[in-house]
C-alpha cells in the first residue's frame, strides 16, 4: 500500500518535472519567435518557430533528394546500425579478452593508444576513399569512434569481475574461456551497458559529422538535409532537421538509460 | 618490463607490416594507403609549405578559431553554470532550453553557422562554441552541486554571507571539477575545429586533410591526420599540467 503511495507521489513529482521543463521551454520559444517579429529578421536567416514547423510538415509529406522525413530517417539510423552493432561485435569479445589475457592486453594498448588522440571525423577522407562516401564512409568513421567506449567498458567489466569468482572458477578447474563466458560475462552486464550508452552518444554524433563531411556522396540521411537546407537558402529544414535530430539523439540515451537502470536493480 | 617490451615490440611490428605492405610487397596502391616514408617525405612537403601556407601558417589558422571559441566558451559557460547552480529560477530557465540544444551534435551546427556567420574565421569560432560550451557549463554546474553539505553547514554556522560561502567555499570546491570540464571541452573543440575545417576552409589541419584527398595525396591526408594526434596530446599535456598547478592548494589533488 505505502508502495502505491511512494509511487503516486513519484509520478507527481515527475508531472510537476515537466511542466516546469515544458514552462521553461516555452519561454523560449516565445522570446525566439518575438526577436524574430519585432527586428523583422528574414526567414532565410531566422525562421520563426511556426515557420520552422510548417518546414518540417513540409518535409513529412514532400521529398527532398531520395524522399520525405522517414527515408533520410531511415537512411541515418542504417548507418548507425552499421558503425554500431560492428563496434559491438569487435569490441565486446575484444575487450574481454584483452581483461582476460594480460599479454593481449599489453600488445593491443599501445596501438590503440596510439591513434586515440585522432579526432574520429579525421578519418573520414581515408574512409570516403577506402569504403564510398554512401554508407561505408560513415560506418566506418561510427566505428572507430564507438569502439573506444565500448571496448574499455568490456575490459573493465572483465577486470571489475570479483576476483574470487574467478579464484573458485579456476580452483573447479574451469579454463581461460568458461571463465569469460560464465562468470565475466554475466556479472559484468552493468558496467557493460553504460558503456554501450556511452557508445551511442558518441556514435549519433560521429553519424551526423559523418554524413555532414562525406556528405556530397549520399543524397539521404538527416545530415543531407541540414546541408541542403543551408545550400538552398531554407533555414527552416535545416534548424527543424536539427531539433529531429536532438530528439531522437535523446530518445536513444533516453532508452538506453531506462536499460542501465533496469540492469542495475538485477544486479 | 616485460609489458614495456612487448608494447614496443607490437608497434614495432604493425610499423614493420605497414611498411612491408606498401613499400616492399607493394599490395596496395599509394593513393590508398601511403607507405611510412610517403608520409614523412608527405611531411616534410607540408613543413616547407603546402596549399599557400606553411606549416606554422595552418597551425595557426586552427589553432587561433579554436582558442577564441574555446575561451568564448569559458567566458559564457563558467559563470552561467555557477549562476543555474546558485540560483533555482536560472536553473528552471536554462535547464530547459539545454535538454532541447544538448543532444544536438556540434557538428550539426556547421551548416546553420555558414549560414548565420559565413565561412570564415566567425563562423568556425561560433561552431567551436557551441561544442565547447557544454561540457564547460555542464561540469561548473554539478562542480557547484556538488559541494560537501559539511563545508556548508560550517559556514553557514560560522555565520558566513552567502557571497562568502559562494567565494570561499563553494567555487573553491567547485575547482577540480570546473577544470576537468575545461579539459574535456578542449579536446572537443580541438576536433570540431577539425570537423569544420574539412567542411569549408582554405587553411588549417582539416583543410590539409581534404585537400590531400581532393588532389590523390594520402600522404598528406596521413601526414595531417598524424599531426592533428600530436597537437592533441600536447594540449591534453599541457592542460593537465596547468590543472597541477592551479590545484597546488588542493590535497586530494595533489
Amino acid at each position: 500500500m505505502s508502495n502505491l503511495g511512494e509511487r503516486a507521489y513519484a509520478g507527481v513529482l515527475m508531472l510537476g518535472r515537466g511542466v516546469t521543463v515544458l514552462a521553461g521551454l516555452a519561454v523560449w520559444v516565445v522570446l525566439w519567435w518575438g526577436v524574430v517579429r519585432i527586428f523583422g529578421i528574414s526567414a532565410d536567416f531566422l525562421p520563426s518557430p511556426a515557420d520552422v514547423f510548417s518546414s518540417l510538415t513540409r518535409l513529412v509529406t514532400h521529398s527532398i533528394g531520395e524522399g520525405p522525413l522517414h527515408v533520410h530517417v531511415v537512411a541515418s539510423f542504417l548507418r548507425f546500425m552499421g558503425g554500431f552493432v560492428l563496434a559491438v561485435v569487435v569490441g565486446i569479445p575484444l575487450g574481454f579478452i584483452m581483461g582476460q589475457y594480460r599479454l593481449l592486453d599489453w600488445a593491443l594498448n599501445p596501438i590503440f593508444e596510439s591513434v586515440r588522440y585522432i579526432p574520429p571525423i579525421a578519418w573520414a577522407p581515408f574512409a570516403i576513399l577506402w569504403f564510398g562516401a554512401n554508407f561505408g564512409a560513415q560506418t566506418f568513421v561510427i566505428f572507430i569512434s564507438t569502439l573506444p567506449p565500448i571496448l574499455i567498458s568490456a575490459y573493465r567489466a572483465m577486470q571489475s569481475v570479483d576476483p574470487s569468482l574467478i579464484a573458485a572458477a579456476r580452483t573447479l578447474g574451469a579454463s581461460n574461456r568458461t571463465i569469460i563466458l560464465e562468470a565475466g560475462l554475466p556479472s559484468s552486464v552493468p558496467v557493460l551497458v553504460s558503456g554501450l550508452r556511452i557508445g551511442v552518444a558518441t556514435g549519433w554524433m560521429a553519424l551526423i559529422a559523418a554524413e555532414i563531411v562525406a556528405g556530397t556522396g549520399a543524397r539521404a540521411g538527416l545530415g543531407y538535409l541540414i546541408l541542403i537546407g543551408q545550400q538552398t537558402l531554407q533555414a527552416g529544414i535545416t534548424i527543424g532537421v536539427m531539433l529531429v535530430i536532438g530528439v531522437l539523439g535523446g530518445a536513444l540515451d533516453y532508452a538506453l538509460q531506462l536499460l542501465e537502470r533496469r540492469v542495475m536493480h538485477w544486479r | 618490463m616485460a609489458r614495456a617490451l612487448v608494447s614496443v615490440a607490437s608497434l614495432g611490428l604493425l610499423l614493420l607490416l605497414w611498411w612491408y605492405a606498401t613499400e616492399v610487397a607493394q599490395l596496395v596502391s599509394p593513393f590508398v594507403l601511403p607507405s611510412p616514408g610517403d608520409v614523412i617525405s608527405g611531411l616534410a612537403r607540408v613543413s616547407e609549405g603546402y596549399m599557400g601556407g606553411s606549416l606554422m601558417e595552418h597551425f595557426t589558422a586552427s589553432m587561433s578559431v579554436m582558442l577564441s571559441g574555446f575561451l568564448l566558451a569559458l567566458v559564457i559557460g563558467i559563470p552561467l553554470g555557477i549562476l543555474m547552480a546558485w540560483i533555482p529560477i536560472m536553473d528552471r530557465l536554462f535547464g530547459p532550453l539545454l535538454t532541447v540544444l544538448r543532444p544536438i551534435p556540434p557538428p550539426a551546427w556547421i551548416p546553420l553557422a555558414i549560414l548565420w556567420f559565413g565561412i570564415g574565421i566567425a563562423g568556425k569560432t561560433f561552431i567551436v562554441f557551441v561544442a565547447a560550451f557544454v561540457p564547460v557549463l555542464v561540469n561548473a554546474y554539478v562542480g557547484c552541486k556538488e559541494t560537501p553539505i559539511n563545508l556548508l553547514n560550517a559556514a553557514r554556522t560560522l555565520g558566513a554571507s552567502q557571497r562568502t560561502i559562494l567565494m570561499e567555499v563553494v567555487l573553491p570546491s567547485a575547482m577540480p571539477v570546473i577544470l576537468t570540464g575545461a579539459r574535456i571541452s578542449l579536446g572537443v573543440a580541438w576536433a570540431t575545429i577539425v570537423a569544420a575545417e574539412l567542411v569549408v576552409a582554405d587553411q588549417g589541419f582539416g583543410f590539409l586533410i581534404m585537400n590531400g584527398y581532393r588532389n590523390f595525396e594520402a600522404n598528406i591526408m596521413a601526414g595531417g591526420m598524424l599531426l592533428i594526434g600530436v597537437i592533441g596530446i600536447l594540449m591534453n599535456l599541457g592542460f593537465v599540467w596547468l590543472e597541477r598547478v592551479l590545484l597546488r592548494w588542493n590535497a586530494e589533488v595533489r
